[in-house]
């Protein structure tokens, strides 16, 4: 029985309430109640799987998190969306276009492969993927890559196909109920599945209030300073 | 460039160029048949059809009585069985600019003397090598690679070591007497001097280098014409030549060819990690890096295959090389086996040094390059790519995606604030009809835009939300009809 157990702590299976420490540090999501169920936010590495119906505001929900975290300029990998992505979006979330890098895959082992190679490459803080389903090996090996090039992986699921018992660092389903989203944490690895919470994921601003943002209106090209002597 | 009178210089004469490469080839032809090994070799010349002259010969040839300036008919007369190619004058001169790179590496001052030698300076490499004897032991190791036929001789002036060259000689002394002595033995039908003007000289008896040194210069200025009077300085060591330097291509071509045909991949990656050591010993030695390296694959019975192998950060080291193009090989595929593989880079980038901080940013610069190398590589150039923000109310405007990485001044084009704060995450390539049922939360904000450039627009945006939770952006058409166009994720 006992080499057993140590058969699988060697192949990483097993989680031991010993390995604590590692987890101490952890990124805070910027909204309150989620931090509190995460024992203090997201993880600092390791991939996040998020069940939701497309267009909830799960995205708004994590990049709080994956800006604050930003160091060095090192980049966001969004590979193979299902949409296309709008920079406005990403700009007004705080995100710097620069290190946008989109990747278009046409089967889903390139999009794995994509995935794995941005996280383990040390250069990517935070990647993104959309499938409807992954395997416990490939989600392991996302897992291990993103632990290994120090990254935030996260994989959005639909919540139809997915089974609920992939190897990932934190599993959260969300369910958007009016004006507040309903997340329930199925698994993490400091701590026990939480029922569902609520946490109100507001919109930047209210609609219809442009030029927010636009103090003063910048020159043209074709408008010449003039004191402009070179 | 002009120099002075004193220093020393050395001349290779290859006069059978040609001949020695075609020998090569065709000793590696009848390696691989043994039949052919047997046979005596075929005597062989190279012909000029328009001088109407044997210019060079093998000892084959010679044996059968065949000489230099032989016309074709009375070749052929000598010799039923002869082997004969034209003369090209680009294969020589294609093997003097190789033999010039090789010696590059180990002296500097090289000239190219089209179409069969080379000029080499000594005087300068004479304090690194110590002495002539060790200099030229070191350049002798590099000639003697190729089989060529060689003479060489030196001289204290450009046009005297070529006339000695010229009469076969291999002869290389620093000593100024017995040069000269050697000079004087020499034949004055051999010397760059215009053949008229050599029938001049002979009229009023100067047969000999020995009497073209008895008279003043100023005794022939009226009777030769200024260029043979320039060479005839120049072998009195009364003038210096004019010669440009030679500088070796600021691009690499190597080619192998297999030894025998391969048709996966796979087994080509060794290979071609073969062909990438040299490149990196190149580079190594010219302390250059590559951004891009062409490799062409040549198949045995379809046209060749050229992949261009792209890396976003210079580098030189062929395991880098290697991972790169294992991926890109990965899904290559050949019609038939390869016989030959060139590996070529255009353009060498100059290493800088730059010390690089082990703890700073360019270590994250370095690994994002090496990932988008990688990503580029196996996935295509056009799959990976970067945004920038367009500024236009239009939302279907305002992303653009784009693959090279953007310079400075673009970049802080992009560091426009949006507009709009509550913008989708997604936004649907073509808008779809709405038909579920949504509560609109917020609008409408009217976008009318775009009557300028073919592309108007005029939408009443609306914030909505389905029974599912999805939160919509829709929009309403003049006609009144509802479309979806992007989700807020």
């Amino acid at each position: 029985m006992k080499s057993l157990l140590h058969d699988l702590q060697k192949k990483q299976l097993v989680w031991t309430a010993a390995n604590l420490d590692q987890h101490k540090e952890r990124v805070a999501t910027g909204y309150k109640q989620l931090d509190d169920a995460l024992n203090g936010g997201f993880p600092q590495s390791g991939l996040i799987h998020i069940t939701s119906v497309m267009g909830c505001g799960e995205m708004r929900l994590v990049i709080p998190a994956i800006v604050s975290r930003q160091l060095e300029n090192r980049l966001y990998a969004f590979i193979a969306p299902p949409h296309l992505l709008n920079a406005e979006f990403l700009m007004a979330q705080g995100i710097e276009l620069e290190q946008v890098l989109f990747i278009q895959a046409d089967t889903p082992e390139q999009v794995l492969w994509s995935a794995e190679q941005c996280a383990k490459s040390g250069a990517c803080s935070a990647v993104f993927i959309w499938q409807t389903k992954l395997q416990q090996i490939q989600a392991k090996k996302l897992e291990l890559a993103a632990l290994k090039g120090d990254c935030l992986s996260f994989f959005f699921a639909d919540a139809k196909h997915q089974a609920d018992n992939l190897p990932v660092s934190l599993s959260l389903s969300i369910q958007r109920k009016n004006s507040q989203l309903e997340i329930c944490v199925n698994k993490q690895k400091v701590g026990w599945p939480i029922p569902a919470f609520s946490v109100k994921v507001p919109f930047k601003a209210k609609l219809g209030s442009p030029m927010r943002y636009r103090l003063k209106p910048k020159p043209g090209h074709n408008v010449i300073a003039f004191n402009a002597n070179n | 460039m002009q120099f002075d009178t004193s220093s020393l210089w050395i001349y290779l004469y290859l006069p059978n160029l040609q001949l020695n490469i075609q020998q090569v080839h065709g000793e590696h032809l009848s390696a691989g048949d043994k039949q052919c090994k047997i046979q005596e070799p075929a005597a062989q010349i190279i012909y000029h059809p328009k001088l109407n002259q044997v210019l060079q010969l093998n000892t084959q040839a010679q044996k059968l009585g065949i000489k230099k300036g032989m016309g074709l008919a009375s070749a052929s007369i000598i010799c039923n069985n002869l082997v004969i190619s034209e003369y090209k004058e680009t294969i020589a001169i294609q093997a003097l600019q190789e033999l010039a790179n090789q010696l590059y590496l180990v002296t500097s001052d090289i000239v190219i003397d089209e179409p069969s030698g080379l000029f080499l300076r000594a005087q300068n490499m004479l304090r690194l090598y110590g002495s002539l004897a060790q200099y030229w032991q070191v350049i002798m190791e590099v000639i003697s690679k190729q089989s060529y036929d060689v003479y060489y001789a030196s001289a204290y002036s450009v046009n005297v070591a070529k006339l000695i060259a010229k009469h076969q000689q291999h002869y290389v002394v620093d000593d100024k007497k017995l040069i000269q002595k050697k000079l004087q033995q020499c034949s004055l039908l051999l010397t760059d001097i215009d053949k008229k003007d050599i029938e001049k000289l002979q009229r009023i008896g100067i047969k000999s280098i020995a009497d073209l040194f008895e008279q003043p210069l100023s005794a022939f200025a009226s009777r030769v014409s200024k260029f043979s009077l320039q060479i005839m300085s120049e072998l009195r060591g009364e003038s210096a030549a004019k010669l440009r330097f030679y500088q070796p291509p600021q691009r690499y071509e190597h080619y192998l060819e297999l030894l025998y045909d391969v048709e996966l991949t796979a087994r080509l990656l060794p290979v071609v990690g073969k062909c990438l050591d040299a490149l990196e010993a190149y580079l190594l030695v010219r302390n250059g890096l590559a951004l891009s390296i062409h490799i062409i694959l040549f198949q045995r019975e379809h046209g060749p295959i050229t992949q261009v192998i792209n890396s976003a950060l210079p580098i030189y080291k062929s395991a880098d090389w290697l991972d790169i193009i294992a991926l890109r090989f990965e899904h290559l595929a050949l019609s038939s086996g390869v016989y030959g593989i060139t590996i070529r880079c255009e353009k060498i980038e100059q290493a800088d040094g730059c010390e690089s901080d082990f703890f700073s940013e360019k270590s994250t610069h370095v690994a994002a390059m090496t990932l988008l190398s990688r990503l580029k590589a196996k996935l295509g150039e056009q799959q990976v790519k970067l945004m920038q923000y367009h500024d236009d109310y239009r939302p279907e405007c305002c992303t653009q995606l784009f693959t090279k990485t953007i310079n400075k001044q673009q970049k802080n084009n992009s560091l426009n604030k949006p507009h709009f704060l509550d913008r989708p995450g997604f936004l649907l390539r073509v808008p779809i009809p709405l038909n579920t049922k949504v509560s609109i939360i917020d609008g409408p904000e009217r976008i009318a835009s775009g009557w300028w450039d073919n592309h108007e627009v005029q939408r009443d945006y609306f914030l909505a939300q389905s029974h599912q939770g999805q939160q919509m952006w829709i929009f309403r058409t003049i006609d009144d009809n509802w479309f979806v166009h992007g989700y807020f994720i």
